[in-house]
């Protein structure tokens, strides 16, 4: 192991206080394929194309079921408190919103709650949140509950900030609109049994066989 | 259908990377497979790598190995090396071992998605059909890309993002049968 100075980007990683600036890129139109959910109600404006990354590429199909949120809802813009002040927007308070599900599949015996960022532009999006061994008589997380109290039982995993909370939505500064799939998935097993340092992509590997049905809101954010 | 995992992003010169391991399109070798995985034979030794026609300015380099075929919501990095010194314009087989033995002083590797900081091999599920070994060298303009050592792939993604002058790609391929 090569040992390495301190950065204001790991201060990110360790303490999450500090600020960050985040690059733009170019918006050329793309050509991604993609088969999220599109808006009836979008407010991101006309020229708002399709996620870069399809998350759910190559997964197996499985039934849905209901959820909603008091704070967020699929195609609108995510609200201030569910950006990212960590990573320097303006009054983001990192605040992961209310969801609540019903109607999953007989069988569950736990959920898996992520946000992933299917347009970040890293090559593979970015997981803001994941918390796995949510418990099979949740049907709701409060406002908060992220950054806040989880159900007995459940975990909170670093995803891609390398933080076990939820971080908010932070999209550079005048790319195209970024969607942020918060994703409730059933399981049929009552614990995934993975390290606490897992990332969530091996999560996700480790997840997909047991998942018996999945329900998905995709909110966007856009930084004009 | 697939995802590209250079969907929209920055538009930048390309240059050329080898290797005496494998060729565009083809089959990754047995050693490049991982054993750690259980592929039978998998030796998870990272693949020779040699480029050319970076652009003059190029302070560092990084290489990342992304299968962006795994079935995980995000796909699967397999490797990723930060720092490497714009000098360096190669990496010999086996590189990325778990102490970087063949990597040039400065140059770190970060934890993967197995979070072991060294290479891990191809290893496709039984019947999920052909997956993508997407091998990147990424000249970037500055000498430190600045992220810790036990930071993400993707969040060196992120933070490599706005300094990409160029970047040279070999994409080679894996299948495992249904069982």
């Amino acid at each position: 192991m090569h040992p390495r100075r301190t950065t204001a980007l790991a201060a990110i990683l360790l303490s999450g206080t500090a600020a960050f600036t985040a690059c733009s890129t170019d918006d050329a139109a793309g050509t991604s394929p993609s088969s999220a959910p599109t808006s009836s109600s979008s407010t991101a404006g006309a020229a708002d194309p399709a996620p870069r990354i399809d998350p759910y590429v190559g997964m197996p199909e499985v039934p849905s079921f209901d959820l909603t949120s008091t704070d967020v809802n699929t195609g609108e813009e995510m609200p201030t408190a569910q950006r990212s002040g960590l990573f320097g927007i303006p009054g983001g308070l990192d605040t992961s919103p209310e969801l609540s599900w019903s109607g999953a599949p007989e069988g569950t015996r736990s959920y898996v709650v992520t946000m992933y960022d299917a347009d970040a532009v890293t090559g593979s999006g970015l997981w803001h949140w994941m918390v796995t061994d949510v418990p099979a008589t949740t049907t709701e997380l409060p406002t908060g509950a992220g950054s806040g109290t989880l159900p007995a039982g459940a975990v909170a995993m670093p995803g891609d900030v390398g933080a076990p909370r939820y971080v908010g939505a932070a999209p550079p500064q005048g790319d195209t609109s970024h969607h942020y799939y918060l994703t409730v998935w059933a399981l049929d097993v009552a614990s995934l049994d993975v390290p606490t340092t897992a990332s969530a992509a091996f999560v996700g590997y480790t997840m997909v066989p047991h998942v018996i049905g999945r329900a998905t809101l995709v909110p966007v954010a856009t930084t004009v | 259908m697939s995802n590209d995992p250079f969907a929209r992003l920055p538009q930048v010169p390309a240059f050329t990377v080898t290797s005496t391991n494998l060729s565009e399109g083809e089959a990754l070798p047995l050693a490049q497979m991982s054993g750690a995985f259980g592929v039978p034979g998998g030796q998870d030794v990272s693949p020779q790598l040699s480029w050319s026609g970076a652009p003059a300015q190029t302070k560092s380099y990084a290489v990342t190995v992304l299968a962006p075929d795994a079935p995980t919501g995000s796909g699967m990095w397999h490797w990723a090396v930060a720092n490497i010194p714009a000098t360096t314009t190669s990496l010999p087989e086996g590189a990325g071992d778990d102490t970087g033995s063949g990597l040039p002083a400065g140059a770190f590797q970060l934890p993967n998605d197995a979070r072991s900081a060294r290479f891990i091999g191809g290893a496709p599920p039984a019947g999920h059909g052909e997956h993508r070994y997407v091998i990147v060298v990424h000249a970037l303009d500055v000498e430190d890309i600045g992220v810790p050592d036990q930071a993400t792939p993707a969040f060196l993604g992120f933070t490599m993002a706005g300094h990409i002058l160029a970047r040279a790609v070999l994409t080679a391929t894996a299948e495992t049968p249904a069982a």
